[in-house]
């Protein structure tokens, strides 16, 4: 039996958009632990912003910025021992790279864009960090794995409703809206 | 022409454990749902590509939870690599005829 030009092109896609869709979920699962600890971070960071005088905000955000750090090198050690006997442990470490890395360069430019644009008093403090990230984690959706889209597209409805609604509470409305939606997001990330 | 890896959920199934070989075993269920297939369809696929020694079924627990874990074999990984190259032969042998065929109507 010998197949035609056009089956051996229709099968060579069905393996290219298994492989896709396969390519994909793996790398949810690689991502999904590092969304739910950085959910929980931020979850405790916010939360702490509404219990504690402004000035000691960025105290509470640096041991929790490295807590969040160490685990994402946790997540990614962990992932290259289960994967060490047959990977070359690119993937796991691109994921850990691109976890600590994404961290650092949000942080850099956030605090950039505090220091040369002023935010306008301490709710615009606190709703800056969670809209650049809703839109970090909607432009890797737009362009690669397309649920951190509702991700990021969630957290930044979540935090300009709270801005507009729930001013008194805010830093709790985004500590549960924010931090709780990134740490749903993490455990969608997980089911195919 | 590999008779066993030519149908095509079973194509499915080995480009997905072809394309995860580096990761952990997929789980039945993700497998179920990268492949679109029902359970019953793609319990007995896994069973002819196990019986031909391309795939390792690894069935075991989760908590308490039964958990079917699947992985390819090197063999596997060998048949599907051939398997893909038969194909992207063909369509190089088609294109170049084609061609040809286009030439001579004009």
């Amino acid at each position: 039996m010998t197949l035609s030009g056009g089956e051996a092109a229709s099968a060579l896609a069905d393996i290219e958009n298994v492989q896709r869709r396969t390519n994909v979920a793996a790398g949810y699962a690689l991502a999904s632990p590092h969304l739910i600890a950085w959910g929980a971070v931020w979850l405790v960071g916010y939360a702490a912003c509404g219990v504690l005088p402004v000035a000691r905000w960025s105290l509470a955000w640096l041991p929790l910025f490295l807590i969040g750090i160490s685990a994402s090198i946790l997540f990614g050690l962990q992932a290259g021992a289960l994967t060490r006997s047959r990977a070359t442990g690119s993937s796991w470490k691109g994921m850990a790279v691109r976890s600590v890395g994404g961290a650092i360069a949000l942080t850099a430019c956030l605090s950039c864009i505090e220091l040369f644009l002023k935010p306008a008093g301490p709710d615009a403090y606190l709703v800056l960090p969670a809209l650049v990230l809703g839109l970090v984690y909607a432009l890797v959706g737009l362009v690669t794995l397309p649920r951190y889209f509702w991700i990021g597209a969630a957290v930044f409805a979540a935090t300009m409703v709270g801005y507009w609604l729930v001013r008194p509470f805010l830093p709790f409305w985004i500590a549960g809206a924010g931090g709780g939606g990134l740490i749903l997001g993490g455990l969608w990330l997980r089911k195919v | 022409m590999d008779p066993i890896i030519h149908q095509p959920l079973r194509l499915k199934i080995m480009a997905a454990l072809y394309a995860a070989q580096q990761l952990e075993p997929l789980e039945f269920t993700r497998l179920k749902a990268l492949v679109r297939a029902t359970d019953g369809n793609l319990g007995s696929h896994l069973g002819t590509l196990e019986a031909a020694n391309y795939i390792h079924i690894e069935k075991g627990f989760a908590g308490k939870r039964p958990q079917t874990r699947v992985t390819i074999t090197p063999l596997g990984a060998r048949a599907f690599r051939d398997h893909t190259n038969y194909l992207r032969e063909i369509i190089e042998t088609v294109e170049p005829e084609a061609r040809g065929d286009k030439r001579d109507e004009n």
